[in-house]
Order: structure tokens, then sequence, then C-alpha cells
């Protein structure tokens, strides 16, 4: 079970992104539990957690949200399904590599996983128990997921 | 009129590579001068480009930004390498120093906070 320090480690990560690059917070709600099966919206980063513990840590957003996001950040015009397959692994992968302060550094992760709309190609192993933490940003809605527990 | 200290820009990131590069050029004493998605691409331009500056991630493929860091100082080890990563603990900064990094900049970051890092390494 993670404790609540753990999920506010992840609570904190996710607003620190989006304080920096998205010009103002996300909400992050108090995470609920889901077992193994997955929540997955149009784009997802996944990042796979090995070392001391081990499954996964995703992020998973409308393709509405991310492009806001896309041309917040780059004040390009539009973006294409690559830009926002990226924006979702760099989200997953700054907030996974900000973990390891509060997990320690046998919290390896992997490069991101990119995927859109197919869950059929998401073939990480999540532990039995998952944490999805909801994120309200300006309108449009993404989650975290949680999933790992001790190798 | 001074050179203009040349950059290499490395992330797997394509976002990450806009943000560092747009940042980077407002600065009229930087030039970017290549980006890199790995850190074979990143040696490969390194030795086309020869830059003063790196900005390096650490988690990529092929081969990762500490692998990649040990190969450009075996190439130049005048270079100056800035690790930018979302690995921002204390034992991979470490670990990026004893590769041969000269600066440690975690993510996320800002405008300010990437400048004031560059400006370590040029003192």
């Amino acid at each position: 079970m993670m404790q609540e320090k753990d999920i506010q480690t992840f609570i904190k990560g996710v607003q620190e992104y989006f304080r920096e690059y998205a010009g103002e917070e996300a909400r992050v709600e108090i995470p609920y539990v889901k077992g193994s099966d997955r929540v997955l919206l149009d784009y997802t980063g996944a990042i796979g957690i090995s070392g001391e513990r081990k499954g996964c840590v995703y992020f998973t957003a409308s393709g509405e949200m991310l492009d806001a996001l896309f041309r917040h950040i780059t004040k390009a015009e539009g973006s294409t399904p690559n830009d926002l397959k990226d924006i979702g692994g760099e989200i997953a992968n700054t907030v996974s590599g900000n973990a390891r302060k509060h997990f320690g550094d046998a919290f390896m992760i992997s490069i991101p996983m990119l995927l859109n709309g197919d869950a059929s190609k998401f073939d990480f192993d999540m532990a039995s128990v998952s944490y999805v933490f909801p994120i309200q940003w300006r309108g449009y809605k993404a989650f975290l997921v949680v999933g790992f527990e001790n190798a | 009129m001074a050179e203009k200290q040349k950059i290499l820009v490395v992330d797997d990131s394509s976002l990450m590579r806009t943000i560092i590069t747009t940042m980077v050029k407002k600065n009229d004493a930087l030039e970017v001068v290549g980006q890199a998605s790995d850190g074979e691409m990143a040696i490969q331009l390194f030795k086309e480009q020869s830059p003063h500056i790196v900005t390096m991630d650490i988690t990529m493929p092929k081969v990762d930004g500490l692998a990649a860091v040990k190969e450009i100082m075996k190439i130049n080890p005048n270079t100056k390498i800035l690790v930018v990563t979302a690995q921002n603990d204390e034992a991979m900064a470490i670990r990026a120093m004893k590769a041969g990094a000269m600066g440690f900049l975690g993510k996320p970051f800002n405008e300010q906070t990437l400048s004031e890092a560059i400006k370590g390494l040029l003192a």
C-alpha cells in the first residue's frame, strides 16, 4: 500500500510539471484505488519501474488536453500525433524521475513507452492494485496511474 | 565580438529539445548547432559540430546520457556538459559528475534556472 508521503510525491510531481511549463498549476485529486485493469485515454506515456520496486507509472490524457498543453508550451499553431505522444511520455518521465528523490535511487525508470489509443500495445506489468490520480487543467481531464509493488 | 558558444541539445523528447533550444536562443552569446534524440546521435553530432557545451538528458534509447557523457569527455575533455534530467536526486547528480558532467539541472526547470546553469558552466 502507498503511504501518504508516497501519494504526496506524485501529486507534487504533477503540480510542479504544470507550474513550470503550463503556466498554471494542475489540480491533482486524492487518488482512488483500482484493480489491474487500465484507465486509458487518447494518449499515454508509460514508464516501467524496476529495481527494488516493479511496475509502471503512466500518464494518460485526451488529445485535446495534450494539444492545448503543447500549443501553450511551444506557441505553435498546431500539433501532430507524435507531438502529443511525446508530451505524454515526458510528463510520465518527469513525474517518475522526480519520485526517485522520495523512493531512492533503486527506483529505476525506463525510457517512455508511447501509445495512442491502442490498449493492446500496453505491455507493462501493473501491480495488482493501482492508484489513479485524477488531474484537471483548464477544464481538461487526465490521469496519472501508479502501480508498483516491492520486487 | 566574442565567439558564440556552440551548444548541442540532447533529449529523447522533441518537446524538451524545443523548450531548451527556445530558451537558449534568447542568449546572443549562445548558438544551438544541433539536436540529438539519443546518446548515439549525440556522439555523432558532437564529432561533426564540436560544440563547446552539451545539454544532456539521461534516460534515452540506444546509448543513455551517462554513457554519452563519458564518450564525449574521451573525445574532448574540455567540453562543458550540463546534465538535464527528471532524475534529479543526489545519487544521479553524483553519477553525472563522476562521468564528467560539469553541471546538473533537474526537470522541470524554467528559463531562469536553465540560464543560471549555463552561466555556471561558462564562469
